[in-house]
This record gives C-alpha cells, structure tokens and sequence, in this order.
C-alpha cells in the first residue's frame, strides 16, 4: 500500500468495475471492520497515514497561495529545499499547503512531528530559513524569532510558552468550516483531502440520502447564498430539480470580479477537491449531469489545482459515469471567465458560456432556463462548500452558528487600513466591529473613520454603525449589502466624497451597460461626483444624486444595477456633512481641491 | 386554453398563460410605453421604458418581458411607475444629440413621444462629454452613434433576422455602443445595405446616405438632363409621408412634382423587371431544358447579391445574371435613349428612385458602368424624395395633380409593377415561362399559392409551391429575409434543394419593408403596401411582360431576342465573389 486508495489486501473486492459502496469511508480506517480485520491492513494503513502528516518522520509544510507566492513562497520552499540537502536531514519531508487566512503574516510554515503538536511559523523569508531549520529541526527548539503558534493535537502534550493557535486575535473569534481543511492539508493530494474527512458528504448522500430528502435537509438549514443576495438555497435547488430538461447544468460561480476580494480564491487553492465534492452533490440533487467552473482568468494557481483534483477524482470515480456504483454521472469542465468586473452576474455568465460575449438576457428564470436554456444551478464557491458539512454534521450542527434567519458561516476578506489582513470565516452576524477587531484595527498612530463593505455593489458606514451585524439583513437596514463579503477599513485621511467618485466612476466603467438605469444612471452619478469634487457642485446636485440612486434601485435589470447606487446612497446619508462641506469648496480630508 | 386571471390598474382579466404583461395591457387598451419592442421581432429588455408595478416586489419589473402569473396584481401608472420612466427617458435624452430640427424622425420618433408625454422640458443631466464619430463611410447606411439609446433591436435585425451580424454591441458601461466587430465602418464589413437596422431603430440612429444634395445639384445644373425611374412601390408607400391612406397609390402626382422640381423625363422602373422577366424566364427556360445550374436564383434584391457574394461565393453559379430592374433602366437610359435623343452622356443623370437602400450600393459596382459612367447617377429612397417634393411642393403634394411616364419607358406590364411584392418576381416570370414553354395561352395570370399575406413572425418567410406548365412541374420557392435565404442556402450546399426557381428579396416582407420606405411600418402599413402593388396590377390592361409593347419593341429594334449576345452585353452583368471576414 502506497497510498490510502490502494487495495490493503485481496479482500478488499473494490474495483473500477465494481465500487464498494464505503469506498470513501474505508480510506481513513481501512479496513472496516465489517469487512475484514486484518492486523496487517491497519498497518499499513497506519504507516500511509503516518507518512502523510509527518513525511519521513518530520514533515515541514510551506502554505502556497497566491499571496504567500506573491510574499516568496517558492523561494522559501526552494531555500528549505536546499537546507535540507546541505544539512543531509532525510528524515524531513518537504510539502506544500493551502492558507490560513492570514495574508499579513505570510510566509506561514508549519512543522508536525509524530510526538509535538504542529509548531506554526510566520513571515518567513528566504534568509531565515537556515536559522529556522537549525533551531526546529537539529536543534529541536523552537525558532522563537518566527513562531507564531501551535496546534493543538489529540493526545499531544501542548509544548510550553508556544501560543495556542485558536488564541491567536485573528483567529480567535472564527469559525472555521468551510475553510477548515484550509492551510492544514496538501491541496494536490486526494489522499490528504481523504485523511480529512473529503468526500465523506457525497458518499454519505449517495447511499443514504435520497434527492428529496436532500432538498429537505437544504431546507431546515435555512442555508442563504454566500454572494450577496442572500437568496434561499433549498428554494433554488428545489427549482432546478423541479424543471424539467434533457440536461442541467451545476455551475460554481468561481469569477469574484471585486478587487476587495479574495475569499473564493483561497478557499479554491487551499481546498480543489472540497468544491469538486461540493458540486457533484449539488448536481446529484438537482439531477444534473454537467458542471462548470467558470473560473477568474487570473486565478492560476485555483486553474492549476482545480484542473488536478479533477484528474484525481476522475481516476476514482468521484467525477464520471455512474459515480460510486450509483446510477448517478456527473462532470465537471472549467471555463475562464472574461475577467472584468461584470462578468459574475449570473445571467451574464450564462450567456457568456453561451459564447455570446457576456449580452445579458431577460427572464424566465435561470433555473429553469439558464445555460442553453436548460436548468441550471449557479452558486459562489463559499455556498458550495457548505453543502457536504450539512449532510455529514447535520442541520443541528449547522444552525449552532449564525442568526436564525441565516445560519452558519460566512467568508469576509479583511482589507484597507488594518494590522492583520487576510481573510476570515465567523459566523453570520458578527458585528463590523468584531470583524475590525480581528483585523487589530488600525495600525499605531492611525484611525478608521468608516468601512466599506460588500465592494461595488455594497456600501460605505461611518463609525457610529460599527455595532451593526454583518449579515444580509441586517445591512439591508443599514441600506447596503454585504456583497461577497469584503470589509475595506477607511482610514481617518480618506476623502469619502472623492472615494465614492472613484469607486462610483469604476462602476460606471465596468458595468455592463445594457439597460439604461445602470449605464446612464451610473454615468450621471459619476459626472456629479466629479463636478462636486472639482468644486462646481450646488445643494440641487445632491438631490440629483438621490434621485437617480433610487430610480436604479428600483428599475435596473439586474442585481448588480440594483445594488450598486447602495455606494452613493450610503455615502450621501452617513457622509452628508463632508458633502455639505464640498459645496463650500472645502475638502476635510485635504483630497480634493490641491 | 389555459386561462389565468391577473388584475391589472383595478380591472380583472382572464387572459392566457405565458403571454407577457404588455400583451395583457394591451388587450385592455392600456398603453405602456415601450421603446424597444418591435412587433414581432421581439424585446432586449434593455430600456426599462416599460416598468409596470407588481404587488410583491420591491423593483419595478419589465412588462415587455414578465410573464403574467395568476393572480399577478400589476399596476401600469401608479405615481411610483411613471416617475420610473419619467427619469428612464431623461436619462437617454442627457446623452442624446436632441438634433430633431435635422432629424428625419422629428414627429414621429419613439423617443421624442416619451419626452412630451412625461413632460421633459430642460435637462438636468450631464450631456456627452464629446460627440462620437459618426460612420457615414458605406454608400448606403449611415450609423450616429449619438443619437442611439441601445435598445439593441438592430443588433437583433442585422443578426438574428438577416443574418448578415456586421454589428453588436462593444464596450463595457457608459461606453458602450453599437458598431461593427472591432470599430469599423460599415463599409469596411460585410453589412449588406439592406437597411433593415434604420427600419427597425426607434430613433434614427441608422439611416440611408442621403444624395438629395447631389441630386439637388443636378437639377441645378442648365447642362444636365436630369432623368428619374420610379419604382412602382415608390407611388405607393409615399404618400404615408404627407398622411394620406397607405396602400393608395400616387404615381401620376409623384411624376406631375418630379417634374416640377426639375427632371426632365420620368420613367418607369416597371418597364425594366419587364425585360428582367423576359431575360429570367428565357434562362430558366433553357436551364430547365437542359436539367444544368438549378435552381436559378432570382438576383434583382442587390443586398442579395451582395450577401451570396459574401457568405455563398461557390453558390453565384447559381444566381440569374440579368441586372436588377433600375440598373436595366439605367442602361437603357445612357445607351438606347441617349442615343435615340443624342444626349452626351456626360450631360445626363440619372436617378432611381426606390423603396431600397442597397440600390445605394449597388450602383456603386464598377462592373455595372456603361462607358465610364455609372448607370445609375444617384439613388434616393422614398423618404429622400419625400423630402424632395416637400422641398418643391409642400405638403399638398396629394394634390399636386398627376402627370404621365415618359416615352419611350412609359409602359409596363402588371408582372413588372408586382416584382416588388414577395412572390411578385416569381408571379411574373410564370406568367412568361407559362405561355413560353406551354404554347398556350394562360387562363388566369393570378398565381394565388405564391402570394402570402404579411408575415407577423419571422420564422415564416419561405413558401414553396409546384406549379404544373403542360407535361412538366415546376417546383419553386419565394424566401424573403436573408436569415430564411440562408437556410435555402444551406439546404442548396449540402445537395438537399429539389428546386428549380427560387425567388429571393433581402427583406423580410419583400420591398413593402425595404430599408428606404417611410418610417414607422407597422404589419398593417405593410400589407396594405404589398395589396396596393396588387392593385395596380389588376387595374392594368397588360399583365405579362412579353405583352409590353415597349419590350417587343425593344427586343425587335435592340435587343434581337432574350438571352442574344446584345441582350447579354447590355442586360446582364457578373458577380464577384467577396470576402468573408470573420
Ligand atoms: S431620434 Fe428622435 S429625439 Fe433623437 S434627434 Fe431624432 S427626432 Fe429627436
Ligand atoms: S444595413 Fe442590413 S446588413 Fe447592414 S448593418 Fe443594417 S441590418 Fe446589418
Ligand atoms: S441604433 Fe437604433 S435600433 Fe440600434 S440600438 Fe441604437 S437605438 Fe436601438
Ligand atoms: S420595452 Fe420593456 S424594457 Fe424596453
């Protein structure tokens, strides 16, 4: 035995052609003991599983994502490479991992060994590699410089004066579910994915639950999409599989246009296969046989795993025909979006797909005339993901986290003027001011007058709503929406008169401008924020402003249109005085009128 | 049916499942304003003009797209909905040109309508910072990209409808636009001219490349003989422009007020689809005969032509060789009657004047030259000489009095004045083959299984009909719209035609909804174009061509007999393959 999916013994009687049906769950405790008992089968397995988390006896993992290779990741790992070697240590493995979260911190390594707790290190570079190899690893101490903390480990004696890791600010107040296996497994390996619980949904689903009583599960959960509708899940699904079509189609919503947001690249990096499982259950639901991931052309290194787990679960009939001896087939092809910010809107991707340069089509509804107008399902990655955890813990376990309306987790990608960026999972309705104080606030000698949340299509909140909880609904009443989940800290020096015509001219832009709230209404909004920024602005302008805000809102075709003037409107309610002061021709913030 | 019950403003109705809001108003004699929608050719849903209130939701949702559902409670005026549209329509105008004193559409524009009725009297928005260029580089279509409120009907025209899909939308957000693949002219792609884009525009953002000035200089001009053809849609369609009823024919005034602005001679443009049916019946004669080359195609649409040359070129065997009626008559004009008359043909111009704007193009081919000089000079639409005659007459042109062709091409047969209804070419060629092959004489010239009423769908637009001539059957097809040609022509390449004549007009409904007839067209304006051609043709003594005495003597004095190598030399020309971009 090899790796965890190899056969342990003859009895094992799993085949391409025939699947054992407990395949998956086999893996981590093989054998079950329904199935055989032999001595010899536990250990091997046991040395599989051994060589997964601790390699050749120690197993030293860099976090790989797309910012920590942007902070030297390759190098650190090519320098822990070569320390290695030089050092002649071939009893320490070298291996990759996906990311915590904490983006300030970068670049994170981690250390586990079969005795102590996993020792995490952070910002570290190129030159402190040799010192880090030489404390941890000959000299068998801890690297105090770079340590960050440790992780805490079943039947491990917690190493001293070693913080614990869930102690740390940033990560004391999350909840980690949908980004759990998120920096602690190998993101290209199906084996680690395995050892982690992978899988363990679209099994169990498979053979115990049927679609129906899937959609009910979906329904007691009260699961609310992640993308910034907020819409209802089950409602979604049970439309789909109510509609009728020859095919229908699962579509993971992979584009993440905002700039502010990082949160679905890293959970695609760090976990390829969880959104392949994720997906598959989704299709198995609906009655889908064909999914796509329509994927942000810059995310290359998500391309690259996604394209690898696919391989992967192909080769073990996670994807395929007749998945896990079900009479259910199911596959998934990866399609680049066009990139621009537009592009997520769901019925422009649709289209897109359709090869007809993202043109936006009118109702019915997608759901049962989306993609070559048959059923289609689409989610963001994040709502994805939460479907396995639902049938694996439960709906219990599920409503334990969040607000009753939405329950569970949600992603933020914290940004702007803060100690600790990166991106985080809490649990629905945590204030802004939780979300700022897992950041660290501001850095030293600095001030956060406002935040902007949920990106273009959400909205600005001056300090005294810092109370107000982050989710949908309660943002709504603030008249914003959360959007994909960003949080920009705005520093005292911040213009918000200037800063809403920046961002107001960027929608403006990159709207797709078919129906004419959105285009003309985003133009004029833009053109009088310049006007008032260049000191040509009168009172009748704001009023202007209001108006075409509102008439947006209202008669814009799609979500984007309709949630976008959310940015001026905030902006005019919260930040009226810095506006009132404009028309004076004075800038507060000392932005405008150099 | 399954009929479902929806209370819109206050009033219970039971209409059918699946029809859309607008339609449900609409039964109800309830207006709601509705920029782009075209009868019939479907919505984009991107104007938002048409917002309606509906119980539940918290947006303002599109009637032209909602599909009614029971017990849908929808309100079509409230205070809320009518300051929706107000601000949709004011915010188009910001950035519109507002140059209606020169815009053809001044009076009766979509746009214009919804600025007075929701009472926009200044703006109060920001206008374009500055003006994009306007494509008037094609000799036929102009595009003012100022003037477009991105309704996106003509993308569906040029694209879904013909086919042809020379323009789309570019650009993201506020500079977003209509123009061809990556900001070309329309010259400079394989845009046919058919004018179908300015046909269905709401505004006049696409419109014909105006030759009035040209022809205005002309007419000025003591030296020059300024001559016209007059195709017979033109008397027809006209007189919408100056509100007589549609369908009635002004032939005799449009002569009587051409003459009074300055041409010399008018003549008419029947007299040639007479001789182009004399031609055609001969060559489908022989080619029938002999079993080679079929189908023959009719080739008188010049955006036909254009397109086959386009997307088709191995198919041109395939197509008829006589030139289209108005080029014939330019022929005739600067070789048989400028010889007759001894004008130098420096010194004559000539004009056709047409329902058509790929004429516009067309007499632009250097093949179609007759010693050096263009056979036709300049080509006006019915609009352009509308404007002509207003110019000249005012607006009690309809009682201008009326006047006659000129010798020598002053009489035509019915056959001839039919060619521009669908089926009409077709009509008159059988009436000649008939006698031609059969010997006998027919009993009655009405084909009545070609002729169709006016298509309110798209998809329609082919007819196919057997026609027995003696011992053989004849089996034809009349196709109008290029995306129905297409099909033909497809079924025709991969060996699947069984045909032996196809007739083919580039726009759909035929030249009744050519791309120069006046604006706006409903279906209603349309058939009752199409049955005046018709009635033109009963009122005539003559309806077949080889009974134009005219075209007997012609063939006797000129032409020898169809098909001879003078008619070939003078009333056929060639086709050139053209590139296909893609
Ligand atoms: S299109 Fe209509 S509104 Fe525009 S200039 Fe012409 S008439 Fe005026
Ligand atoms: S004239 Fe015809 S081919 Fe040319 S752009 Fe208009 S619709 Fe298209
Ligand atoms: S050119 Fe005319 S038809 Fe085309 S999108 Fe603009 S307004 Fe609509
Ligand atoms: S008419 Fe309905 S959106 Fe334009």
């Amino acid at each position: 035995m090899k790796t965890l999916t190899d056969k342990c013994c003859s009895k094992c009687w799993d085949s391409e052609l025939q699947r054992c049906p407990v395949f998956t769950e086999c893996q981590p405790q093989r054998p079950l003991p329904h199935c055989h008992t032999d001595e010899a089968c536990i250990r091997q397995r046991e040395e599989v599983m051994n060589r997964l988390r601790y390699g050749a006896g120690t197993l030293i993992r860099v976090g790989m994502g797309t910012c920590s290779q942007q902070a030297g990741a390759s190098s650190v790992l090519g320098a822990i490479f070569i320390e290695l070697q030089r050092r002649n240590l071939s009893h320490v493995s070298l291996s990759i991992t996906g990311c915590l979260g904490n983006c300030f911190q970068e670049v994170v390594v981690s250390i586990s060994h079969p005795k102590y707790p996993t020792v995490v290190y952070a910002q570290v570079s190129e030159d402190k590699v040799p010192y880090l190899i030489s404390e941890h690893i000959e000299k068998k101490r801890i690297a105090r410089e770079l340590v960050l903390a440790q992780l805490e480990e079943p039947g491990k004696k917690p190493l001293g004066h070693v913080p614990a890791f869930k102690n740390l600010d940033f990560f004391r107040k999350q909840i980690r579910r949908v980004s759990e296996r998120c920096g602690h497994m190998d993101p290209e390996s199906l084996d680690d994915f395995l050892l982690h619980g992978g899988f363990l949904g679209l099994s169990k689903a498979i053979r115990e639950v049927k679609p129906p009583d899937m959609l009910k599960l979906l329904k007691e959960s009260k699961l609310k999409g992640r993308g910034g509708s907020g819409e209802d899940v089950a409602d979604k699904w049970a439309h789909v599989a109510a509609a009728d079509g020859e095919e229908k189609y699962v579509i993971c919503n992979a584009h993440e246009g905002d700039p502010a947001s990082f949160k679905d690249r890293r959970l695609l990096e760090s976990d390829p296969l969880g959104v392949i499982e994720a997906m598959t259950l989704a299709g198995y639901t609906v009655g889908a046989g064909k999914g796509v991931i329509f994927l942000n052309p810059e995310y290359e290194l998500a391309k690259k795993r996604l394209e690898l787990a696919i391989t992967k679960a192909r080769a073990f009939n996670y994807l395929g025909k007749e998945i896990l001896g079900s009479n259910f087939s199911f596959d998934i092809e990866i399609r680049l979006s066009p990139g621009d910010y537009l592009s997520g809107e769901e019925t422009s991707l649709v289209t897109f797909l359709e090869g007809k340069a993202g043109v936006r089509r009118v109702p019915p509804p997608l759901t049962s005339h989306g993609l070559w107008n048959l059923p289609t399902l689409i989610h963001n990655v994040e709502t994805f993901l939460n479907i396995p955890l639902l049938v694996v813990k439960g709906v219990d376990w599920f409503r334990e986290q969040g607000t009753g309306n939405s329950p569970g987790t949600r992603c933020w990608t914290l940004s702007g003027c803060l100690q600790r960026r990166g991106t985080v999972e809490v649990p629905i309705g945590v204030s802004i001011q939780d979300l700022l104080d897992m950041g660290g606030g501001a850095p030293p000698g600095k001030k956060i007058k406002a935040v902007h949340v949920g990106g273009y299509v959400g909205g600005y909140l001056p300090e005294g709503l810092f109370q107000t909880p982050s989710d949908d609904a309660s943002m709504k009443k603030s008249g914003i929406s959360s959007g994909i989940g960003s949080l920009v800290a705005l520093e005292e020096t911040t213009c918000m008169v200037h800063k809403t015509w920046q961002d107001a001219l960027f929608t403006a832009k990159e709207e797709c401008g078919q129906c004419t709230p959105g285009r003309e209404g985003s133009y004029q909004i833009s053109r009088f924020l310049e006007k008032i920024c260049q000191g040509r602005g009168v009172r009748s302008d704001l009023q202007k402003l209001k108006e075409i805000a509102s008439h947006m809102r209202e008669a814009s075709m799609c979500t984007y249109g309709r949630l976008s003037p959310g940015l001026i409107a905030s902006s005019l309610e919260y930040f009226h005085a810095e506006y009132e002061e404009h028309l004076q021709k004075h800038c507060p913030a000392g932005v405008c009128f150099k | 049916m399954d009929l479902i019950s929806i209370l819109i403003d206050n009033r219970e109705i039971q209409i059918p499942r699946g029809i859309t809001v607008l339609e449900a108003a609409e039964s109800l004699d309830i207006k709601i304003p509705a920029l782009c929608v075209s009868p019939g050719w479907g919505t984009s849903g991107f104007c938002r003009s048409c917002v309606v209130e509906v119980e539940g939701e918290d947006y303002l949702p599109i009637a032209c797209s909602l599909p009614v559902q029971e017990g849908m409670i929808i309100k079509t005026n409230s205070p809320r909905v009518l300051e929706s549209r107000r601000l949709t329509v004011e915010l188009l105008l910001a950035r519109h040109t507002m140059d209606c004193a020169i815009c053809y559409r001044n009076g009766k524009c979509s746009l214009q309508d919804l600025a007075n009725t929701y009472g926009i009297k200044e703006s109060r928005f920001f206008t374009r910072e500055k003006p994009l260029e306007i494509d008037d580089k094609s000799p036929a279509i102009v595009h003012n990209p100022n003037r477009c409120i991105l309704c996106g009907l003509c993308v569906q025209a040029c694209c879904d409808i013909q086919t042809v899909s020379v323009i789309d939308f570019a650009h993201r957000g506020f500079d977003r636009m209509v123009e061809p693949a990556f900001g070309q002219s329309l010259d400079e792609v394989e845009c046919v001219a058919c004018g179908q884009c300015i046909q269905i525009c709401p505004v006049e953002s696409f419109y014909e490349k105006s030759e009035i000035d040209k022809v205005r200089e002309a007419l000025r001009d003591p030296h020059k003989e300024v001559v016209a053809f007059l195709s017979p849609s033109v008397p027809i369609s006209i007189g919408e422009e100056f509100g007589t009823e549609p369908g009635k024919s002004l032939s005799g005034e449009v002569i009587k007020a051409l003459k009074m602005a300055g041409f010399k001679k008018v003549f008419d443009t029947a007299l040639g689809a007479d001789l182009v049916i004399m031609e055609e019946a001969y060559e489908l004669l022989t080619r029938w005969n002999s079993g080679k080359n079929l189908p023959l195609i009719t080739s008188c649409s010049p955006e036909w032509v254009k397109f086959i040359e386009h997307f088709y070129p191995e198919l041109l065997p395939h197509l008829c060789s006589t030139k289209s009626p108005q080029q014939i008559m330019g022929t005739l004009a600067k070789t048989y009657f400028a010889e007759s008359t001894e004008i130098d043909l420096k010194n004559l111009f000539t004009v056709s004047i047409t329902p058509c704007t790929a004429e516009k193009f067309e007499r632009t081919r250097p093949e179609l030259n007759i010693q050096g000089f263009p056979g036709v000079d300049a080509c006006l639409t019915i609009k352009e000489v509308a404007r002509l005659i207003r110019m000249t007459v005012g607006d009690s042109f309809p009682d201008v009095g009326t006047e006659e062709f000129d010798q020598p091409f002053e009489v035509s047969s019915g056959a001839g004045v039919i060619f521009g209804a669908t089926g009409g070419v077709m009509e008159g060629v059988l009436r000649t083959l008939y006698e031609l092959k059969v010997g006998k004489k027919l009993k009655s010239v009405v084909f009545e299984n070609i002729r169709e009423e006016v298509r309110t769908s798209y998809s329609g637009g082919l007819r196919e009909v057997e026609v027995q001539m003696g011992n053989g059957t004849l089996q034809v097809a009349v196709v109008h719209g290029l995306g129905n040609a297409r099909r033909i022509l497809e079924a025709l390449r991969s060996g699947k035609s069984r045909y032996h004549f196809i007739e083919v007009k580039g726009c759909p409904n035929g030249c009744a909804q050519g791309g120069g007839q006046p604006i706006p067209a409903t279906l209603e304006v349309i058939q009752a174009r199409k049955r005046g051609l018709y009635l033109e043709d009963e009122k005539r003594e003559i309806r077949k061509a080889h009974e134009n005495p005219r075209i007997k003597e012609l063939y006797e004095k000129f032409f020898k007999k169809p098909a001879s190598p003078t008619a070939r030399k003078f009333l056929h020309t060639e086709f050139t393959p053209r590139e296909h971009y893609l």
